[in-house]
């Protein structure tokens, strides 16, 4: 497991020092800088900008500026934001927790329900509830995730039961702890909630198409004759036998759920690390930018990292090819 | 499955013809007018500014289409020349590619998108938005092609008549353009296909973030955002979100359609894709998204 981990490894940092690279050239190479909106402000003379340069280091080559900024980074340090006149390490440390748990939660309660779901449709394929499940999740899956939002927020609005956005009340920090946490998931449920209607379509479209795979197969209709129950059939056989390619599923779809998190933060005004990239490209902030792309980067490569482990864990064909490179 | 190809051609009418239907210009502000609901005089109402949503409705899609429709054109072009390139040379260039397309794959699409939207200045006129949609969609989407067609090409290159073609002289040029992406156009179709509803979603996306067109211009993204900006009346001015937001679920869910309408009438000439042929067109669409949000396992595993 170790070796397999290294090996992951040696290809994941120098993607990921590519990746960095990327973002750093497109945010040095972009017309405009934060320094150039102070610049038409007339109240500001020229000299304390040339100071502000001096002291960011925006003055040198861009490669010793890419060099000190990726050592910075290493220690923890994202550098300044020029918006919020704040470091960047303590805005994502505000931030990157809310996305992650609206991420987090959506992936779980998705490969749940998902699974579930897909199980209940292949129990009768193309019955009844199979056809009106895959109906309903075409539907749900051609549905652009802002307008979901604004349908969930005008039923929130309508019922007035749910607040309807930002992350925490005016009063929260007045509350105990047991009311901070009531109050942070109160305001968790609506963005969660348009999030996995937004996933939860493909998990399960998925997750049947996978089960009605491999529920022709020799070893479930062998299971069959031996007279196993439809119970132990289905969760001792056909569950583990499908699980490899969920497993990838959910892996693969980690990139359009950080989108997702991203579109459903900006549009219920949750306050993670979508919106803060959107503020930073909007002001031209661009140590802020750098650090949410190095930060999404780094997201999905640990989740790429942990869904290859985890398949080697649920597939062993997986393990044994890899044993033997 | 005729409805999807149906939804499409009412919407690509709708788009073209409808704009120049309508009386009322998408930008002619009327202050004295403005949150009125649908009327005779005005069929969906106005916004904020007084201005007719129908008409402002009518010309977001048109914009949406085309830019979609040329974002994908794009993409898929460059990502089947670059993936057959690099099936069909092999070594240091296929390397080169497969690579890169990691690289693409490597952040997350929106973030990716930020980072290039970045190039440009922030506020520009409604052809370079256009432009820089249609640039934007199609340096996201290119990898994912470019993968599927190199695994594709891969398996072709070992094909007897490619053997006897190389061997009856053909330049490489014509092994490409006739012996590969000539047997591969039902596959590139299907990957059209595959990846309209994406560049649909995307364009809005962009526009709604404030990155693609922008006000004053109409497009779904910044319609629904301008709701959105006003969220405690969004139950009771439905009128000014509804119609985009009705639309481009329908062009979606048409495009999602119109992918099963041509793979079943395509399934015997394609190579074989994966998985066997009785996964529903509901599966093929789920795959659609694990395939054009990158990076997916089984889709690297047949690649290699």
């Amino acid at each position: 497991m170790g070796r397999v981990i290294l090996a992951r490894l040696a290809t994941a940092i120098p993607l990921l020092l590519a990746t960095t690279l990327l973002s750093f050239l497109l945010v040095h190479w972009a017309p405009g800088s934060f320094l150039d909106q102070l610049r038409f402000q007339p109240g500001i003379p020229e000299s304390v900008i040339e100071q502000m340069e001096e002291r960011f280091g925006l003055d040198r080559p861009w490669h010793l500026q890419y060099s000190s900024w990726i050592f910075a980074i290493a220690r923890g340090d994202f550098g300044l934001s020029l918006r919020f006149q704040r470091p960047v390490a303590d805005l994502l440390k505000e931030s990157l927790p809310r996305t992650l748990a609206l991420a987090v939660i959506a992936l779980l309660s998705c490969t749940l329900a998902g699974t579930a779901l897909g199980l209940l449709s292949v129990g009768r394929l193309h019955g009844p509830w199979d056809r009106l499940a895959c109906r309903a999740a075409l539907g749900l899956l051609s549905v652009h995730p802002v307008v979901l939002a604004i349908l969930a927020m005008s039923f929130a609005a309508w019922t007035g039961s749910l607040p309807l956005g930002g992350g925490s009340s005016l009063d929260a920090s007045s509350l105990p702890w047991w009311g901070r946490g009531a109050d942070y998931l109160r305001h968790l449920v609506l963005p969660e909630v348009v999030l996995v209607l937004f996933m939860l379509p493909g998990f399960f479209l998925q997750a049947r198409g996978v089960m009605a795979e491999v529920l022709p197969s020799p070893f479930v209709v062998a299971g069959r004759a031996q007279g196993l129950s439809e119970r132990t059939l289905i969760l001792r056989h056909l569950l583990p036998a499908s699980l490899a390619p969920l497993v990838s599923y959910a892996s693969s779809s980690l990139s359009r759920l950080l989108n997702g998190a991203f579109l459903v933060e900006v549009v219920t005004g949750w306050p993670g690390m979508g919106r803060l990239a959107l503020v930073a490209l909007h002001d031209r902030d661009s140590f802020l930018l750098l650090g949410t792309l190095v930060v999404a980067g780094v997201i999905l490569s640990i989740g790429n990292l942990a869904a290859d482990l985890l398949l080697a864990e649920v597939d062993p064909r997986i393990r044994l090819e890899e044993a033997s490179t | 499955m005729r409805a999807g190809g149906t939804i499409l051609t009412l919407l690509a009418l709708l788009s073209l013809l409808g704009p120049e239907l309508v009386a009322w210009s998408p930008l002619a502000q009327d202050r004295d007018h403005v949150y009125q609901s649908p009327s005779p005089s005005h069929f969906l109402g106005t916004d904020g500014l007084g201005r007719d949503v129908l008409s402002r409705t009518l010309h977001a899609a048109r914009f949406t289409l085309l830019t979609a429709a040329a974002g994908l054109v794009l993409a898929v072009w460059f990502g089947s020349a670059a993936g057959a390139l690099a099936g069909l040379l092999g070594g240091m260039w296929d390397r080169l590619v497969m690579r890169s397309a990691e690289l693409f794959m490597a952040l997350p699409a929106l973030y990716l998108i930020l980072g290039l939207r970045n190039l440009f200045p922030s506020s520009i006129g409604g052809f370079e938005a256009g432009l820089i949609i249609v640039v934007s969609l199609a340096a996201v989407g290119w990898s994912g092609v470019a993968r599927l067609v190199r695994g594709q090409v891969l398996a072709i290159r070992e094909e007897a008549y490619m053997a006897a073609a190389r061997a009856a002289g053909a330049s490489r040029l014509r092994l490409l353009s006739v012996h590969i992406l000539g047997i591969l156009r039902p596959f590139l179709l299907l990957q059209v296909g595959l990846h309209l509803p994406y560049f649909l979603l995307g364009e809005v996306t962009l526009s709604f973030l404030g990155l693609g067109l922008a006000e004053p211009a109409p497009s779904f993204g910044n319609m629904l955002s301008g709701a959105v900006a006003n969220a405690s009346f969004l139950g009771s001015r439905f009128w000014t979100w509804a119609p985009p937001a009705l639309l481009l679920t329908l062009a979606v869910l048409g495009s999602n359609l119109w992918i099963e309408a041509i793979r079943s009438r395509y399934i015997r000439y394609l190579p074989p894709l994966e998985g066997a042929d009785f996964e529903s067109w509901a599966a093929r669409a789920s795959r659609f998204w694990s395939s054009s949000t990158w990076g997916s396992k089984h889709l690297r595993q047949r690649a290699s």
